[in-house]
């Protein structure tokens, strides 16, 4: 199973650990989407830079969509408000961090 | 390639930090332009300082109103004194007969419902009467898109207005940047709520866009009317 990958910037009051992130991501995509959903996208965070609140996160490439739709739900992390925007994808890490290097 | 649009952004004129914070994320989103929406009575240089805010980082800026009347007079009254001042005027229908008038109306650009009100909604002779937009508020809705009620009257709406033939538009209605969404992830929101991939990237970009070039045409001092446009004045 092919997967792909989203350049993710955290916006939040405090910096999210990479834990609580996954949980956020976990439980949001379950609710909106069930076990099953859960299942066919398979998200994980990858990467989390805490310094620049960037997470690289990886989800199978036939269900990006539902993923997009995950993340776009997400407001809450640990309790306080945030939010997860999406800024760039890829089919590889180093094609997307290669890709947000070159655009900054 | 398509070009994004935003065609709400509520930022607050107290929190000047987060309508900085807003434009700047806009921009790396990937939007080229952005409707904000201040309260009516807001003063014109606040309105510009708010809009220099976008348009230093690459934002198109448009003036939006969001009307809320309570009865079919109080709107009419409200668009006959806003119209030729913003680019783009919306309206959120708490009851049928504001439904009924800003569905029928050419002067209105968007029509929205509360989702938390099960009972004010799209329904079928309304979406039939409709020559204006239905907007959807992803990013400020965030929370109540994932309860069960909420998502199956957005559902309903979108096909409602799906086989009545009218156009959606996504949004974020950010107010804070916790609320704003990208184009990609709100046009993802719209697949979930039954568009297609096609219609769903079309309100995030085509349709919005549409609406803001009619309404600049329209606003123009070369306007006269639906087809007509002054060209040269006679000598």
């Amino acid at each position: 199973m092919s997967r792909r990958y989203l350049l993710v910037k955290v916006v939040a009051d405090k910096a999210p650990t990479k834990g609580e992130l996954q949980e956020a991501l976990l439980s949001t995509a379950a609710r909106f989407f069930g076990e099953v959903g859960l299942s066919k996208m398979n998200p994980r965070v990858v990467r989390y830079d805490e310094k620049d609140w960037l997470a690289v996160i990886g989800g199978r490439r036939q269900a990006l969509d539902d993923l997009r739709a995950a993340l776009a739900l997400v407001t809450e992390i640990a309790g306080q408000p945030a939010a997860m925007l999406v800024l760039r994808s890829a089919g590889t890490i180093r094609s997307l961090v290669h890709k947000h290097r070159k655009l900054k | 390639m398509r070009k994004y649009a935003d065609l709400h952004l509520a930022p607050s004129i107290r929190e000047p930090r987060d309508t900085r914070a807003i434009g700047e994320l806009v921009s790396e989103l990937g939007f080229k332009l952005a409707a904000v929406s201040l309260p009516a009575q807001t003063e014109s240089f606040t309105r510009e300082a708010v809009g220099a805010d976008f348009e230093r980082f690459g934002i198109d800026v448009v003036s939006r109103i969001d009307l809320a009347p309570r009865s079919r007079h109080e709107l009419l009254g409200q668009l006959r004194k806003c119209r030729r001042q913003f680019e783009v005027v919306a309206v959120r229908c708490d009851n049928q007969a504001v439904g009924l008038v800003a569905a029928r109306d050419g002067r209105v650009d968007l029509i929205y419902f509360d989702p938390a009100r099960p009972n004010m909604r799209l329904r079928k002779p309304l979406a039939e009467l409709c020559s204006n937009a239905l907007e959807i508020q992803v990013g400020r809705h965030a929370t109540q898109l994932r309860a069960r009620p909420v998502l199956a009257k957005l559902r309903d709406e979108v096909n409602i207005a799906r086989s009545a033939g009218l156009n959606v538009v996504l949004t974020s209605g950010a107010r804070r940047p916790v609320e704003l969404r990208g184009p990609l992830d709100i046009a993802a929101v719209g697949c979930s709520l039954g568009l297609t991939p096609a219609d769903s990237e079309a309100a995030v970009s085509t349709n919005p866009v549409t609406i803001v070039r009619a309404n600049r045409q329209k606003l123009s001092p070369t306007h006269v009317e639906l087809g007509v446009k002054l060209v040269r004045e006679a000598t």
